[in-house]
Protein backbone atom coordinates (compact mmCIF):
# COMPACT_ATOMS: atom_id res chain seq x y z
CA UNK A 1 0.00 0.00 0.00
CA UNK A 2 1.16 3.48 -0.83
CA UNK A 3 2.64 5.46 2.03
CA UNK A 4 0.31 8.35 2.86
CA UNK A 5 1.71 9.15 6.26
CA UNK A 6 2.04 12.87 7.06
CA UNK A 7 4.23 14.06 9.92
CA UNK A 8 3.07 17.42 11.22
CA UNK A 9 5.64 19.23 13.38
CA UNK A 10 3.74 21.97 15.19
CA UNK A 11 3.91 23.17 18.78
CA UNK A 12 0.57 24.98 18.84
CA UNK A 13 -2.18 22.61 20.01
CA UNK A 14 -5.03 24.50 18.35
CA UNK A 15 -3.36 24.53 14.93
CA UNK A 16 -2.10 20.94 15.13
CA UNK A 17 -5.55 19.62 16.05
CA UNK A 18 -7.11 21.39 13.06
CA UNK A 19 -4.42 20.12 10.68
CA UNK A 20 -4.85 16.57 12.02
CA UNK A 21 -8.63 16.72 11.67
CA UNK A 22 -8.55 18.07 8.11
CA UNK A 23 -5.81 15.79 6.81
CA UNK A 24 -7.28 12.66 8.43
CA UNK A 25 -10.63 13.47 6.82
CA UNK A 26 -8.80 13.80 3.49
CA UNK A 27 -7.50 10.24 3.91
CA UNK A 28 -3.99 10.80 5.22
CA UNK A 29 -2.50 8.94 8.14
CA UNK A 30 -1.41 11.60 10.63
CA UNK A 31 1.49 11.58 13.04
CA UNK A 32 2.48 14.56 15.10
CA UNK A 33 5.47 16.00 16.95
CA UNK A 34 5.65 19.20 18.99
CA UNK A 35 9.44 19.70 18.89
CA UNK A 36 12.43 19.03 16.65
CA UNK A 37 14.10 16.29 18.72
CA UNK A 38 10.96 14.14 18.84
CA UNK A 39 10.29 14.85 15.19
CA UNK A 40 13.73 13.61 14.07
CA UNK A 41 13.28 10.36 16.04
CA UNK A 42 9.80 9.94 14.63
CA UNK A 43 10.97 10.40 11.03
CA UNK A 44 13.37 7.44 11.42
CA UNK A 45 10.82 5.20 13.12
CA UNK A 46 7.72 6.07 11.13
CA UNK A 47 9.12 6.97 7.69
CA UNK A 48 6.46 9.53 6.71
CA UNK A 49 5.78 10.25 3.04
CA UNK A 50 5.85 13.99 3.65
CA UNK A 51 6.57 16.46 6.46
CA UNK A 52 4.70 19.63 7.36
CA UNK A 53 7.17 21.71 9.36
CA UNK A 54 6.60 24.80 11.50
CA UNK A 55 9.62 27.10 11.99
CA UNK A 56 9.32 28.67 15.43
CA UNK A 57 9.53 25.60 17.63
CA UNK A 58 10.85 25.17 21.17
CA UNK A 59 14.62 24.60 21.37
CA UNK A 60 15.45 23.45 17.84
CA UNK A 61 14.02 25.69 15.07
CA UNK A 62 12.27 24.31 12.00
CA UNK A 63 15.23 25.47 9.91
CA UNK A 64 17.59 23.32 12.02
CA UNK A 65 15.23 20.34 11.74
CA UNK A 66 15.16 20.81 7.96
CA UNK A 67 18.94 21.03 7.82
CA UNK A 68 19.34 17.77 9.77
CA UNK A 69 16.73 15.99 7.63
CA UNK A 70 18.48 17.01 4.43
CA UNK A 71 21.94 16.08 5.75
CA UNK A 72 20.86 12.51 6.52
CA UNK A 73 20.89 9.96 3.66
CA UNK A 74 18.00 8.11 5.25
CA UNK A 75 15.68 11.12 5.40
CA UNK A 76 16.84 13.56 2.76
CA UNK A 77 14.42 12.43 0.05
CA UNK A 78 11.32 13.04 2.18
CA UNK A 79 9.63 16.21 0.90
CA UNK A 80 9.25 18.97 3.49
CA UNK A 81 6.67 21.75 3.31
CA UNK A 82 7.54 24.65 5.59
CA UNK A 83 4.35 25.90 7.21
CA UNK A 84 4.80 29.08 9.22
CA UNK A 85 3.55 32.60 9.73
CA UNK A 86 7.03 33.95 9.13
CA UNK A 87 6.85 35.07 5.55
CA UNK A 88 9.58 37.59 4.95
CA UNK A 89 11.55 37.10 1.77
CA UNK A 90 14.68 36.15 3.75
CA UNK A 91 12.78 33.40 5.63
CA UNK A 92 11.35 31.98 2.40
CA UNK A 93 14.73 32.09 0.63
CA UNK A 94 16.43 30.42 3.58
CA UNK A 95 13.82 27.62 3.69
CA UNK A 96 14.02 26.90 -0.02
CA UNK A 97 17.83 27.02 0.05
CA UNK A 98 17.84 24.45 2.86
CA UNK A 99 15.82 22.11 0.66
CA UNK A 100 12.13 22.67 1.46
CA UNK A 101 9.72 21.91 -1.38
CA UNK A 102 7.63 24.94 -0.58
CA UNK A 103 7.12 27.68 1.97
CA UNK A 104 3.48 28.16 2.92
CA UNK A 105 2.38 31.11 5.06
CA UNK A 106 -0.31 29.88 7.46
CA UNK A 107 -2.47 32.97 7.58
CA UNK A 108 -2.69 33.25 3.79
CA UNK A 109 -4.19 29.79 3.19
CA UNK A 110 -7.06 27.58 4.33
CA UNK A 111 -6.55 23.90 5.09
CA UNK A 112 -8.02 22.79 1.75
CA UNK A 113 -4.98 24.43 0.18
CA UNK A 114 -2.70 22.30 2.38
CA UNK A 115 -4.49 19.11 1.38
CA UNK A 116 -3.92 20.09 -2.26
CA UNK A 117 -0.26 21.01 -1.71
CA UNK A 118 0.39 17.65 -0.04
CA UNK A 119 -1.41 15.75 -2.81
CA UNK A 120 0.48 17.68 -5.51
CA UNK A 121 3.86 17.18 -3.81
CA UNK A 122 3.29 13.45 -3.35
CA UNK A 123 2.12 13.12 -6.97
CA UNK A 124 5.44 14.61 -8.14
CA UNK A 125 7.49 12.06 -6.22
CA UNK B 1 -8.88 64.88 15.98
CA UNK B 2 -9.42 61.41 14.61
CA UNK B 3 -5.96 60.12 15.22
CA UNK B 4 -4.78 57.32 17.42
CA UNK B 5 -1.37 57.79 18.89
CA UNK B 6 0.92 55.00 17.78
CA UNK B 7 4.57 55.76 17.91
CA UNK B 8 7.56 53.58 18.41
CA UNK B 9 10.71 54.61 20.11
CA UNK B 10 12.27 57.44 18.15
CA UNK B 11 15.49 59.35 18.70
CA UNK B 12 13.58 61.73 20.96
CA UNK B 13 13.22 58.92 23.48
CA UNK B 14 16.92 58.28 23.59
CA UNK B 15 18.96 60.69 25.62
CA UNK B 16 22.34 59.52 24.36
CA UNK B 17 23.42 60.44 20.87
CA UNK B 18 25.08 57.09 20.55
CA UNK B 19 23.95 55.97 17.08
CA UNK B 20 24.86 52.40 17.76
CA UNK B 21 22.70 52.27 20.82
CA UNK B 22 19.86 53.85 18.92
CA UNK B 23 20.21 51.34 16.12
CA UNK B 24 20.18 48.44 18.58
CA UNK B 25 17.16 49.82 20.32
CA UNK B 26 15.22 50.30 17.13
CA UNK B 27 16.29 46.92 15.83
CA UNK B 28 15.07 45.26 18.97
CA UNK B 29 11.83 47.15 18.57
CA UNK B 30 11.29 45.82 15.03
CA UNK B 31 12.16 42.32 16.20
CA UNK B 32 9.76 42.67 19.08
CA UNK B 33 6.94 43.80 16.81
CA UNK B 34 7.72 41.07 14.24
CA UNK B 35 7.63 38.51 17.01
CA UNK B 36 4.44 39.90 18.53
CA UNK B 37 2.65 39.93 15.17
CA UNK B 38 3.76 36.36 14.59
CA UNK B 39 2.33 35.30 17.95
CA UNK B 40 -0.97 37.04 17.22
CA UNK B 41 -1.21 35.46 13.78
CA UNK B 42 -1.01 31.91 15.16
CA UNK B 43 -4.46 31.84 16.84
CA UNK B 44 -5.92 34.03 14.08
CA UNK B 45 -4.80 31.45 11.51
CA UNK B 46 -6.55 28.76 13.54
CA UNK B 47 -9.72 30.84 13.68
CA UNK B 48 -9.53 31.40 9.91
CA UNK B 49 -9.19 27.66 9.21
CA UNK B 50 -11.98 26.76 11.64
CA UNK B 51 -14.43 29.27 10.19
CA UNK B 52 -13.55 28.16 6.67
CA UNK B 53 -14.14 24.49 7.55
CA UNK B 54 -17.48 25.32 9.18
CA UNK B 55 -18.50 27.43 6.15
CA UNK B 56 -17.60 24.56 3.84
CA UNK B 57 -19.96 22.36 5.81
CA UNK B 58 -17.17 20.13 7.19
CA UNK B 59 -19.06 19.91 10.50
CA UNK B 60 -22.49 19.49 8.89
CA UNK B 61 -24.99 21.64 7.02
CA UNK B 62 -25.64 25.22 8.13
CA UNK B 63 -28.73 27.42 8.18
CA UNK B 64 -28.61 30.65 6.17
CA UNK B 65 -28.23 32.69 9.38
CA UNK B 66 -25.35 30.53 10.58
CA UNK B 67 -23.66 30.88 7.21
CA UNK B 68 -24.06 34.64 7.21
CA UNK B 69 -22.71 35.05 10.76
CA UNK B 70 -19.76 32.78 10.07
CA UNK B 71 -19.02 34.61 6.82
CA UNK B 72 -19.03 37.95 8.66
CA UNK B 73 -16.71 36.51 11.32
CA UNK B 74 -14.41 35.16 8.62
CA UNK B 75 -14.23 38.56 6.92
CA UNK B 76 -13.56 40.33 10.23
CA UNK B 77 -10.77 37.90 10.99
CA UNK B 78 -9.29 38.58 7.54
CA UNK B 79 -9.40 42.31 8.30
CA UNK B 80 -7.48 41.79 11.54
CA UNK B 81 -4.87 39.72 9.70
CA UNK B 82 -4.36 42.37 7.03
CA UNK B 83 -4.30 45.11 9.66
CA UNK B 84 -1.46 43.28 11.40
CA UNK B 85 0.49 43.12 8.12
CA UNK B 86 -0.18 46.80 7.49
CA UNK B 87 1.01 47.72 10.98
CA UNK B 88 4.21 45.77 10.52
CA UNK B 89 4.77 47.30 7.08
CA UNK B 90 4.14 50.81 8.43
CA UNK B 91 6.68 50.24 11.21
CA UNK B 92 9.25 49.10 8.65
CA UNK B 93 8.58 52.26 6.66
CA UNK B 94 8.75 54.43 9.77
CA UNK B 95 12.09 52.93 10.74
CA UNK B 96 13.39 52.99 7.18
CA UNK B 97 13.71 49.21 7.18
CA UNK B 98 11.59 48.53 4.12
CA UNK B 99 13.58 46.29 1.79
CA UNK B 100 12.81 46.44 -1.93
CA UNK B 101 13.36 43.47 -4.20
CA UNK B 102 13.78 45.20 -7.51
CA UNK B 103 13.45 43.43 -10.82
CA UNK B 104 12.18 44.31 -14.27
CA UNK B 105 8.47 45.02 -13.82
CA UNK B 106 5.82 45.87 -16.40
CA UNK B 107 3.92 48.59 -14.56
CA UNK B 108 1.01 48.67 -16.97
CA UNK B 109 0.10 45.00 -16.74
CA UNK B 110 0.64 45.15 -12.97
CA UNK B 111 -1.83 48.08 -12.73
CA UNK B 112 -4.33 46.32 -14.98
CA UNK B 113 -4.11 43.17 -12.87
CA UNK B 114 -4.79 45.21 -9.72
CA UNK B 115 -7.86 46.77 -11.35
CA UNK B 116 -9.11 43.32 -12.34
CA UNK B 117 -8.75 42.24 -8.73
CA UNK B 118 -10.74 45.32 -7.60
CA UNK B 119 -13.43 44.89 -10.26
CA UNK B 120 -16.05 43.36 -7.90
CA UNK B 121 -15.79 46.44 -5.64
CA UNK B 122 -16.01 48.78 -8.63
CA UNK B 123 -19.08 46.99 -9.96
CA UNK B 124 -20.77 46.87 -6.58
CA UNK B 125 -20.77 50.68 -6.51
CA UNK B 126 -21.48 51.02 -10.25
CA UNK B 127 -18.39 53.22 -10.56
CA UNK B 128 -17.27 54.21 -14.06
CA UNK B 129 -13.52 53.65 -14.13
CA UNK B 130 -11.25 54.67 -16.97
CA UNK B 131 -7.60 53.70 -17.34
CA UNK B 132 -5.38 55.13 -20.03
CA UNK B 133 -1.77 55.70 -20.96
CA UNK B 134 -0.43 58.92 -22.40
CA UNK B 135 0.83 59.52 -24.96
CA UNK B 136 0.37 55.91 -26.11
CA UNK B 137 -0.55 52.39 -25.02
CA UNK B 138 2.18 49.82 -24.40
CA UNK B 139 4.23 48.19 -21.70
CA UNK B 140 6.32 50.29 -19.30
CA UNK B 141 9.17 48.22 -17.95
CA UNK B 142 11.10 49.60 -15.01
CA UNK B 143 13.28 48.13 -12.30
CA UNK B 144 11.04 48.08 -9.25
CA UNK B 145 9.57 45.96 -6.48
CA UNK B 146 6.37 45.11 -8.33
CA UNK B 147 4.66 43.50 -5.36
CA UNK B 148 5.16 46.57 -3.18
CA UNK B 149 4.23 49.06 -5.91
CA UNK B 150 1.09 47.05 -6.49
CA UNK B 151 0.19 47.55 -2.81
CA UNK B 152 0.74 51.32 -3.17
CA UNK B 153 -1.40 51.54 -6.32
CA UNK B 154 -4.09 49.29 -4.85
CA UNK B 155 -4.31 51.37 -1.65
CA UNK B 156 -4.88 54.54 -3.70
CA UNK B 157 -7.51 52.98 -5.97
CA UNK B 158 -9.27 51.35 -3.00
CA UNK B 159 -9.49 54.76 -1.33
CA UNK B 160 -10.90 56.26 -4.51
CA UNK B 161 -13.56 53.53 -4.64
CA UNK B 162 -14.29 53.79 -0.93
CA UNK B 163 -14.82 57.54 -0.94
CA UNK B 164 -16.68 57.87 -4.24
CA UNK B 165 -20.46 57.68 -4.25
CA UNK B 166 -22.44 55.06 -6.19
CA UNK B 167 -22.23 55.69 -9.91
CA UNK B 168 -19.23 58.03 -9.50
CA UNK B 169 -16.15 58.31 -11.71
CA UNK B 170 -12.53 57.30 -11.27
CA UNK B 171 -10.00 58.24 -13.94
CA UNK B 172 -6.52 56.75 -13.90
CA UNK B 173 -3.87 58.18 -16.21
CA UNK B 174 -0.32 56.92 -16.61
CA UNK B 175 2.06 59.38 -18.22
CA UNK B 176 5.70 59.11 -19.23
CA UNK B 177 7.28 62.39 -18.25
CA UNK B 178 10.98 63.06 -18.90
CA UNK B 179 12.27 59.77 -17.55
CA UNK B 180 9.61 59.49 -14.85
CA UNK B 181 6.37 57.58 -14.76
CA UNK B 182 3.54 59.67 -13.39
CA UNK B 183 0.34 58.05 -12.18
CA UNK B 184 -2.78 60.04 -11.35
CA UNK B 185 -5.94 58.64 -9.77
CA UNK B 186 -8.82 61.10 -9.87
CA UNK B 187 -12.19 60.57 -8.23
CA UNK B 188 -15.30 62.71 -7.80
CA UNK B 189 -15.94 61.48 -4.26
CA UNK B 190 -16.25 63.16 -0.87
CA UNK B 191 -12.86 64.92 -0.99
CA UNK B 192 -10.69 65.89 1.96
CA UNK B 193 -11.64 68.75 4.31
CA UNK B 194 -9.21 71.68 3.94
CA UNK B 195 -8.07 71.71 7.58
CA UNK B 196 -7.25 67.98 7.50
CA UNK B 197 -5.12 67.94 4.36
CA UNK B 198 -1.86 68.33 6.28
CA UNK B 199 -2.49 65.12 8.24
CA UNK B 200 -3.68 62.88 5.46
CA UNK B 201 -0.45 60.86 5.13
CA UNK B 202 -0.04 60.40 8.90
CA UNK B 203 -0.32 56.93 10.33
CA UNK B 204 -3.81 56.01 11.57
CA UNK B 205 -5.20 59.37 10.45
CA UNK B 206 -8.66 59.22 8.93
CA UNK B 207 -10.49 62.30 7.71
CA UNK B 208 -13.61 63.22 9.69
CA UNK B 209 -15.88 62.89 6.66
CA UNK B 210 -14.48 59.39 6.04
CA UNK B 211 -15.46 58.45 9.58
CA UNK B 212 -18.95 59.90 9.12
CA UNK B 213 -19.48 57.68 6.09
CA UNK B 214 -18.69 54.66 8.28
CA UNK B 215 -16.37 53.36 5.59
CA UNK B 216 -13.96 50.68 6.68
CA UNK B 217 -10.31 51.64 6.58
CA UNK B 218 -7.27 51.26 8.76
CA UNK B 219 -5.79 54.73 8.28
CA UNK B 220 -2.52 53.09 7.22
CA UNK B 221 -3.04 52.77 3.47
CA UNK B 222 -1.76 56.20 2.43
CA UNK B 223 1.17 56.11 4.83
CA UNK B 224 2.26 52.76 3.38
CA UNK B 225 1.62 53.80 -0.23
CA UNK B 226 3.73 56.94 0.14
CA UNK B 227 6.49 55.04 1.98
CA UNK B 228 6.73 52.50 -0.85
CA UNK B 229 6.81 55.18 -3.55
CA UNK B 230 9.46 57.23 -1.68
CA UNK B 231 11.59 54.10 -1.18
CA UNK B 232 11.60 53.82 -5.00
CA UNK B 233 12.97 57.38 -5.16
CA UNK B 234 9.58 58.79 -6.15
CA UNK B 235 7.08 61.09 -4.49
CA UNK B 236 3.36 61.24 -3.80
CA UNK B 237 0.99 64.19 -3.40
CA UNK B 238 -2.66 65.08 -3.89
CA UNK B 239 -5.15 67.77 -4.77
CA UNK B 240 -8.57 67.69 -3.19
CA UNK B 241 -11.70 69.71 -2.63
CA UNK B 242 -14.32 68.64 -0.14
CA UNK B 243 -17.51 67.32 -1.77
CA UNK B 244 -15.88 67.49 -5.23
CA UNK B 245 -13.23 64.80 -5.13
CA UNK B 246 -9.52 64.06 -4.86
CA UNK B 247 -6.67 63.33 -7.23
CA UNK B 248 -3.69 61.41 -5.90
CA UNK B 249 -0.47 61.50 -7.89
CA UNK B 250 2.77 59.61 -7.69
CA UNK B 251 5.96 59.63 -9.67
CA UNK B 252 8.42 56.77 -10.00
CA UNK B 253 11.80 57.48 -11.64
CA UNK B 254 12.67 54.98 -14.36
CA UNK B 255 16.40 55.07 -13.75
Amino acid sequence: MENNKVLSIEDDKFLSSLVAKKLSAAGFEMIHATNGEDALDMVKDEKPAIILLDILLPEMSGFEVLEKLKADEETKSIPVLLFSNLGQREDIDKGIKLGAEKFIVKATVVLDDIVKEIQDTLAKK
Amino acid sequence: MSRVSFRLISDKDVSSKDDNRLWNLSNRQTDFVSMATHQIKTPLSGIKWTLNMLLRGDAGPLTDDQKEWLQTSYESNERVLSLIDEMLESIRIDEDKLILEKKSTDLVSMFRETLKHLDPLIRRKSIKLSFRLEPEEGAINISADGQKLQIAFQNLVENAIRYTREGGNIDIIITKESGDIKVSIKDNGIGIPEQEKKDIFARFFRASNAYRKLEKGSGLGLFIARGIVEKHGGKMWFESKEKEGSTFYFIIPTT
